[in-house]
Order: structure tokens, then C-alpha cells, then sequence
């Protein structure tokens, strides 16, 4: 199937949740194959259940179809259990570099630009709450990547992290 | 370890409130998963301040008054096939990893600065939490369960164990009626269930909001199914307080109750629940009110009715997605063209299809934006993970009933069902 499988982690920050594979955000390109399958499933399903099919059939049917889900979970994923340690490293890495700037949870931190959908929730878990004051440090975030390399300008009063602008 | 102590604390102070406030043994309430349930709804009130005073005073007065058996405890409970959840939720990164899990947990750290200042945080404008004027109950039992600790991992793990105290609180709810509809299949049935929507497992282990939503909402309708309204009551406040969408949740669990008891004289009985969801709701929305924040994903509109089409279109494609949920949808669909063979089928019919109009009516009622998130795949599977602990016992029912007798085309023999025989 052409299903975009999550296996980047900032696909996974992003659309971890939202589906097991990114189909979802790619607007289902297999959505005919899933409405066939669904529909030839739930008349199946309909059959068994007025016939005197043992019910374990039907646990062996649901078990199938969970198959596939269950391979990207299990291996495909970046969050699969293999592939844990390094999407906890680069968030955990992510999460110390923005943290120098401020260790919150209450922050003197103005964004002036946020242009990336990736590094916002590692700004929003570090800084929740966003004092409107003065005197803190603006901070610029770009990009799509959880590569964060913050680095100040001189004033020190403006940081850019992600991308290069 | 924090985080399974804080929990630990949480559980003694509610079976200590359950043993006083519902006059049940000590040791029952201790052996309740739901106990906790009770804690955390008379803090959540406590936060709240004097406001809180109302909804934290009518939720003892439920405890106290309205009917239950003698013990509230589930017996025979699977506790290995729980302790085995709580070890998949907890296997997982000890960070944030899913986009909202850093903005619950983020604003869990809150907590961390004292008792409440969560709640003076998201009242205050100025703070700039996003997004504004969501419930705070459930950062903040995160914070409470971490003790105070502001440590990634400490918020992680409590978040999880949150998320499998809600699941054992469903299990809780609904065990005496699976045994009694399939006897030692129960846990086999379940186990298969548990395991064909590969979605919800992800879910499980995220620390998003959606799962423990959906499986309190079960736990409200499995409590007032078997008339253990006093938990029915503490489940309903931590769930209307938890998140927006927690009120649709207990309506559509009194919906389905009500489906399965019949109106009788004591319907007023069975409505403390959803009252209690309404005080906590209109308390929070008038605490917003008066501190000015303003909540812009849940305000309702004029309903845009031509977006309906679009909607049905949108649940049909998530739902028939076999990667996200396998078969477990179409299962769930095909099993509603049996005819209900036990009171509690009928009631879940109910509670799915309020819990769906609902959902609709927020959609399409609701902010432009939202309607802009469901058609970019950011939200409908959300809500499906919402309602999945109503599907899959649509499933466990549709796994579990007897066959068609060989001669009459009839069912075998029917079991009595709690709500009486079911319809023709």
C-alpha cells in the first residue's frame, strides 16, 4: 500500500497520534482498497453473526485485520520499540537546547517568529506560561526539523533555533 | 517511582473519602480502581476555590446519598491483565513525543509551583497558556500524582498511570456484566478486543486526553448499569472536568443507562451524574467568564448543516482506515444489525449514537478552525479514539453472543439481562 508510514520523528511529534500511518493528513490515498475492505468485512461480519460460525472466527478476523496496524506499531514506526531510544534522544536534546535559554515553567519569553510545527510543543512544554513582560529573550524558531542548534545574536536578547534564517 | 507513589496516595485518600463519605468498608474501597476517582474530583473542585465549593459539596452529597449495593468493589477483577496494561502504557519514551502531550504535560509543570496554580495560570489571560480556557483537571492530576516534581520522566509516568487508572476504572465498571454474559471467555474476549485497534494502543501510551476521556464515559455508563451511582458520580465530575468533550461523554452514558434500566421513578436518581457534569461545566465556564479568557475551540455558532456531508464522509474514511483500527469498526457497525441480545447492547447502541450526534453538533456548530483540523486528519481520529471504548464493547457483545438456534432461526437461550428481557 502507498500509505506514508511515520518514520521520521518529527513525523511522529507531529502525527504520532492522529494515525497509525500519516493517511490521515495525506487525505487516504488507499481510501477506495478501505472502504472495500471495511464493507466486505462488515458483510462478512453480518453473515457470521446470523450463521452458527463458531465466535472465534470472528476473534480471528478481527486479529487479521489488526495485523497491519499492529507491524507499524511493532517495527515501521519511529516510535516502535527499536527505534525508541533515538527518538527519545533527539527530543531529550531538543528539550536541554531550548531549556538554556529558560528552564520554565513560567518564562520571560516573547516568540517573534514560529514557523515550524515541530519545535512549538517543545517550546510549549518548556514555557507554558508566557509572562507579558519586558526584558526577556525573543526567540525564533523556523523550520521542521527537531534539530534545534539555538544560537543567540549578539545582543544576546534574540535566539534563533531550527533552521537557518 | 514518584509518580506510583503520588498515585498510591491518591487511591488512600479516596478510599478513606469513599469509606466515610459512602459508608463502605476500608479495605473494599481499597480494593477499588475507582477510588481514586473520588480524590481527584474533590481536589479538582478544591482547585477551583470558593467556586469550587458547589460542585465539590453536591459530588459528597451524591457520594453519600444516592443508591448502591453494599460493596461498590468489583469482584474477581483480572488484576494481572491490568498490571500487564499498565506495563504497556508505561513502556515508552520517558519524554513527550506526541505534539499534545508536550502542551497537557507542559501545563502539568505548573503544578509544580504550588496547589491550584494551574487553574490561576489558565485564568489569567496574561499567562498566555494555550490553548485557552480548555478544563484544567487533568494537568493538573498530573501534577498532583508527580507530587509536586518537575521532572520529564515524573510527568511521563503519571501520565500514564492516569491513563491506566481510567482504563482499570472501565474495566471496574463493566466486569460484572461481561462475566455474566460470557463467564471464563470474559478475559479472552477482552484480550482480543484490547488488542484489534492498533490506534487505541497508541493512545494508551500517549498521554493524550482522548482515551481517558472515552473510557471514564464507559465507566459513568457501566456504574449506573449496575447501580454503583456514587462512583457513577465521582467518574462524571473528573470527566466533565477533564475536558469539554466530558459532558457529551456522561449524557450519552445517562442516554444509554436510561436505554437500559427503562424511565422508571428513580430516573432522577440516575441523572446525578450528568447534573454533576453540568456543575462542573457551567462552574469552570463562569470562572472564564469572569476573568475575561476567552475559549476559542469550543465556542458554538450557527451551524454550518452543509458541512454535515462532509463530516459523515470524514468518520467513515478514519474509521475504515485497517492501519489505525483494523477491523474493529466494520465489526462494531455490522453487529448493530443483530438484534440486542442483552440490555447493556441496547444501551451501548444509545450512548454511541448521542455521543456521535453530539459530536457532530460541536463540529458543525463549531469555529471554522476545527472544521479546518477534522479535514486536515488532526482530529477526527481523535474523536473516534473518544468513542472506540463504546465501539469495542459493541464488540466484546457481538464476540460473546450465542449463536442462532439450528431449527428456529431464534437465538439460544437468552440470558436475563439487568434491565429485563430485551426487546423483540
Amino acid at each position: 500500500m502507498s500509505h506514508p508510514h511515520l518514520v521520521t520523528s518529527e513525523s511522529i511529534v507531529i502525527d504520532g497520534p492522529n494515525g497509525v500511518t500519516g493517511a490521515p493528513r495525506a487525505g487516504f490515498p488507499d481510501g477506495g482498497r478501505s472502504l472495500g475492505l471495511g464493507l466486505g468485512a462488515g458483510l462478512l461480519v453480518m453473515v457470521l453473526l446470523r450463521t452458527r460460525a463458531p465466535r472465534w472466527v470472528l476473534a480471528l478476523l478481527l486479529a487479521g485485520g489488526a495485523m497491519p496496524g499492529l507491524a507499524a506499531l511493532g517495527w515501521l514506526r519511529a516510535d516502535a520499540p527499536h527505534r525508541r531510544a533515538a527518538l527519545a534522544a533527539s527530543v531529550t536534546a531538543g528539550l536541554d537546547d531550548l531549556a538554556r535559554l529558560s528552564p520554565g515553567p513560567v518564562a520571560r519569553t516573547l516568540s517573534i517568529r514560529d514557523d515550524g510545527d515541530v519545535l512549538f510543543p517543545l517550546a510549549r512544554y518548556l514555557w507554558p506560561a508566557r509572562l507579558d513582560a519586558d526584558g526577556g529573550v525573543q526567540v525564533d524558531r523556523r523550520g521542521s526539523s527537531l534539530t534545534t542548534a539555538c544560537r543567540a545574536e549578539p545582543s544576546g536578547l534574540v535566539v534563533h533555533c531550527g533552521a537557518a534564517p | 517511582m514518584k509518580a506510583f507513589a503520588g498515585l498510591a496516595l491518591l487511591h488512600l485518600m479516596g478510599s478513606v473519602l469513599r469509606a466515610v463519605a459512602s459508608r463502605e468498608r476500608l479495605v473494599e474501597a481499597l480494593r477499588s480502581p475507582s477510588s481514586a476517582l473520588l480524590a481527584l474530583g474533590l481536589l479538582g473542585a478544591s482547585a477551583l476555590g470558593g467556586a469550587g465549593l458547589v460542585l465539590a459539596s453536591a459530588l459528597l452529597v451524591c457520594a453519600r446519598l444516592t443508591p448502591r449495593p453494599p460493596s461498590q468493589r468489583s469482584e474477581r477483577l483480572p488484576w494481572l491483565a491490568l498490571a500487564a496494561l499498565a506495563v504497556v502504557a508505561l513502556a515508552r519514551p520517558w519524554v513527550p513525543v506526541y505534539w499534545d502531550e508536550f502542551v497537557w504535560l507542559g501545563k502539568a509543570r505548573l503544578e509544580s509551583l504550588g496547589f491550584g496554580a494551574g487553574v490561576s495560570a489558565a485564568l489569567d489571560p496574561s499567562w498566555h497558556l494555550v490553548p485557552p480556557g480548555y478544563p484544567p483537571l487533568w494537568p493538573l492530576a498530573v501534577g498532583w500524582v508527580s507530587l509536586g516534581d518537575d521532572g520529564v520522566d515524573v510527568h511521563v509516568a503519571a501520565s500514564a498511570l492516569l491513563a491506566t487508572l481510567c482504563a482499570a476504572t472501565a474495566l471496574e465498571a463493566w466486569w460484572p456484566r461481561l462475566e455474566d454474559a460470557a463467564g471464563p471467555r470474559s478475559r479472552w474476549v477482552t484480550a482480543a478486543v484490547l488488542a484489534s485497534a492498533p490506534l487505541a494502543l497508541v493512545h494508551l501510551r500517549s498521554g493524550y486526553v482522548d482515551l481517558p476521556v472515552g473510557l471514564l464515559g464507559v465507566a459513568v455508563f457501566g456504574f449506573l448499569v449496575t447501580e454503583r451511582l456514587p462512583l457513577a458520580c465521582a467518574a462524571a465530575v473528573v470527566l466533565a472536568g477533564a475536558k469539554d468533550e466530558g459532558l457529551a461523554h456522561v449524557l450519552a452514558a445517562t442516554a444509554g443507562a436510561i436505554a437500559v434500566h427503562g424511565v422508571r421513578s428513580r430516573v432522577l436518581q440516575w441523572v446525578s451524574p450528568a447534573l454533576l457534569g453540568v456543575i462542573s461545566v457551567v462552574t469552570w465556564r463562569w470562572l472564564l467568564h469572569a476573568r475575561g479568557v476567552e475559549v476559542h475551540d469550543h465556542a458554538l455558532d450557527a451551524p454550518l448543516w452543509s458541512w454535515s456531508g462532509t463530516f459523515a464522509g470524514l468518520l467513515a474514511r478514519h474509521a475504515l482506515d485497517a492501519w489505525s483500527w483494523g477491523l474493529c469498526w466494520p465489526v462494531a457497525l455490522a453487529s448493530l444489525t443483530q438484534r440486542p441480545w442483552r440490555a447493556e447492547v441496547r444501551g451501548l447502541r444509545w450512548a454511541l449514537g448521542v455521543n456521535l450526534v453530539l459530536m457532530a453538533g460541536a463540529l458543525v456548530s463549531g469555529p471554522e478552525r476545527v472544521r479546518v483540523f477534522a479535514e486536515s486528519g488532526t482530529l477526527v481520529n481523535r474523536l473516534l479514539v473518544q468513542v472506540w471504548p463504546l465501539g469495542a464493547l459493541l464488540v466484546w457483545f457481538a464476540l460473546s453472543a450465542p449463536r442462532p438456534a439450528r431449527a428456529t432461526g431464534g437465538h439460544d437461550a437468552l440470558p436475563v439481562s439487568p434491565g429485563g428481557p430485551t426487546a423483540p
